[in-house]
């Protein structure tokens, strides 16, 4: 009998949930992106009265509204397509681009990373790069261009991923060659080679498509590491899209309201009578995290409980 | 002649990284909407870092309005953290060993789910998420757990930071030490040393962990690389006065010039060299120590 995949069945859920939002939450929203209004007129119990924000959540304002006379709810609807595409995009391309990078490799004929190969001197100093966190780097190299910057917002976004992406294929490239390399010993590959198949063909028609189940995993693994990365950033006031800073007082803003940033942005605001600035969009991000990760750990049960080899102990 | 050509080699790639790194954000720049690179600002930074180095001007640095000297300032920085990294890895390395051999023993569904969510939970969610926690307990009982962040000497926040970082260290070793026990608990002398009669605790304590220990050496690295990318977070997260906010506060300023009503940036390359240097520093100290003493406890365990 089929197990039912708790898991995974969560995880798609609140994926598809987070989609929607993404797709359709800046007409959901009540308020445009840039609507504030530091003096509110609320209906309570006591009839129409004035606030000055922030405002705990009521009725009207179920997130509340912040310092900046901001509807929590409405910046969090807009920016919900931009943590959401942000994840899935350049999780998507760095798993491309891998495995772009390990076929060309294989397929060069003077391939220089055979397998049983000893790496060398070069190569052990790349990956002792990996000891360095990937946002401090990000963070040098975006410092001069993210803060009030001139460039358009899908500009900068596209930047920044180009980035979040160079900085993660490295990563993944020894995972994905060593499942090339087990592929390319199986007997299905030596049998299509004996039988005339040229390397880009074996490549392509018949290793491909037996990397789907793998692509799949390392794609919801990577979705986590970019949420994570990005949620870094955002403490370091780096925030996709664009920093709005002003320097009197230093506040320091998410343009296009990415989750991660408004978490970036609000936890200064960690104070007894108004943290729940910060609790709403944290919970949203831990969400979203919770999402990718269940879909990942579903899948990884699924595929091994597929492809597991019985234990005889 | 060929090592020594290598080790060169490698020196120079590192510096050139460390370079380039350290200056991208003088390079890289923006204006009227296009991105510009500005190697000569590199240079004249670069110049002017080196000029001072010959000068001996070169620990002298600008916080705000004040001039400051590196040589009476880095030393408190640097203890700072220390005292984080050191309390982390020391903590989490006796309570990821221990419950990593608990774990491979005994272990729930639901506890291998909590430890592998808690595995993937960023460092700052953690934080965020104890402050968040500290004031509803403050709130609900009057009672004060943890201080939020650091005020003043005398009102440092050591709690909260510190269990950020332990737990972030102790979910990566107990996840090793439990893959390593289930390698070793199925080799040979396992079974020879049971059917010898051995006991239990003697069987862990020693045929056990000590495999462990010499299997978990090589993960330091991982594990240092971990507790130092928790240090960045942590320090600003509680706005810890350690070296990792020395070098984010001091090294790239934004400053308002009412003058031109332009926000002028201020590079001090000396304060991002001397910060890098001392992290360094910071991390081979934590890193021999911590493997000297486990050398000790393998040394002590074998007898």
């Amino acid at each position: 009998m089929k197990r039912f995949n708790l898991q995974l069945t969560l995880g798609l859920f609140l994926l598809a949930a987070i989609a929607v939002l993404s797709l359709m939450g800046s007409h959901m929203a009540p308020h445009e992106s840039d609507f504030s209004d530091n003096l509110v007129y609320i209906e309570t119990e006591k009839g129409r009265e004035l606030f000055i924000s922030p405002v705990p959540p009521m009725r009207q304002y179920p997130l509340g509204i912040d310092q900046y006379g901001r509807d929590i709810l409405s910046v969090m609807l807009h920016g919900a397509k931009f943590s959401f595409g942000t994840t899935v995009v350049v999780a998507l391309l760095r798993i491309i681009f891998a495995i772009g990078a390990v076929f060309f490799t294989k397929l060069s004929k003077r391939s220089k990373f055979k397998i049983g190969r000893k790496s060398s001197s070069l190569h052990r100093s790349i990956t002792g790069l990996n000891a360095v966190p990937q946002f401090i780097i990000i963070y040098f190299i975006l410092y001069g261009i993210n803060f009030n910057s001139s460039l358009s917002v899908p500009l900068l976004t596209l930047l920044q991923w180009l980035l979040l992406v160079v900085f993660g294929v490295p990563g993944l490239i020894p995972s994905i060659s060593e499942y090339v390399s087990q592929l390319q010993r199986s007997e299905f590959v030596t049998a299509a080679r004996s039988n005339g198949a040229g390397p880009l063909r074996i490549m392509l028609v018949h290793i491909l498509p037996h990397m789907k189940e793998k692509i799949l995993l390392l794609f919801s693994q990577e979705t986590v590491s970019v949420l994570t990365l990005v949620g870094q950033l955002g403490i370091f006031n780096i925030f996709i899209g664009g920093t709005l800073f002003t320097p009197a007082p230093p506040i320091y803003h998410s343009i296009t309201h990415e989750w991660a940033g408004l978490v970036g942005q609000y936890r200064f605001k960690i104070q007894p009578g108004n943290w729940w600035i910060l609790l709403f969009p944290l919970i949203g991000f831990i969400i979203m995290l919770l999402a990718f990760y269940l879909t990942s750990r579903g899948l990884e049960l699924t595929v091994r409980k597929k492809y597991h080899n019985t234990s005889y102990l | 002649m060929r090592n020594f050509t290598k080790i060169v080699g490698i020196l120079l790639f590192f510096i050139t990284v460390f370079l380039l790194i350290i200056s991208s954000p003088v390079l890289i720049g923006e204006e009227d909407g296009r991105i510009f690179l500005h190697p000569k600002r590199v240079g004249l930074g670069l110049q002017f870092f080196f000029q001072e180095v010959l000068e001996g001007n070169t620990f002298e640095y600008i916080a705000g309005k004040t001039s400051y000297d590196m040589r009476e300032t880095l030393p408190h920085f640097f203890f700072t953290s220390l005292k984080f990294i050191l309390g982390a890895a020391f903590i989490s390395l006796v309570l990821g060993l221990w419950l990593g051999v608990l774990f491979s023993f005994r272990q729930g569904r639901l506890l291998k789910g909590v430890l592998d969510f808690l595995h993937v939970t960023p460092d700052f969610i953690l934080a965020l998420f104890l402050q968040i926690l500290s004031i509803t307990i403050y709130q609900v009982f009057q009672f004060r757990i943890a201080r939020l962040a650091y005020t003043g000497t005398n009102l440092q926040s050591i709690l909260l930071p510190l269990v950020t970082m332990v737990v972030t260290a102790t979910v990566f070793i107990i996840r090793c030490v439990e893959d390593y026990a289930c390698k070793v608990k199925g080799e040979e002398f396992i079974l020879y040393a049971l059917s010898r009669g051995v006991g239990y605790l003697s069987l862990i304590t020693t045929h056990l962990l000590v495999p462990i220990l010499h299997y978990l050496r090589s993960d330091y690295h991982r594990l240092l690389a971990l507790i130092i990318g928790n240090l960045f977070i942590v320090e600003r997260i509680f706005k810890i006065p350690g070296i990792t906010t020395f070098l984010f506060e001091y090294s790239f300023q934004r400053r308002y010039d009412s003058l031109t009503d332009k926000i002028l940036s201020v590079t001090q390359f000396n304060v991002v060299f001397f910060g890098f240097l001392a992290l360094i520093i910071l991390y081979w100290i934590v890193y021999l120590l911590t493997d000297f003493l486990t050398r000790q406890l393998i040394r002590w365990r074998q007898g």
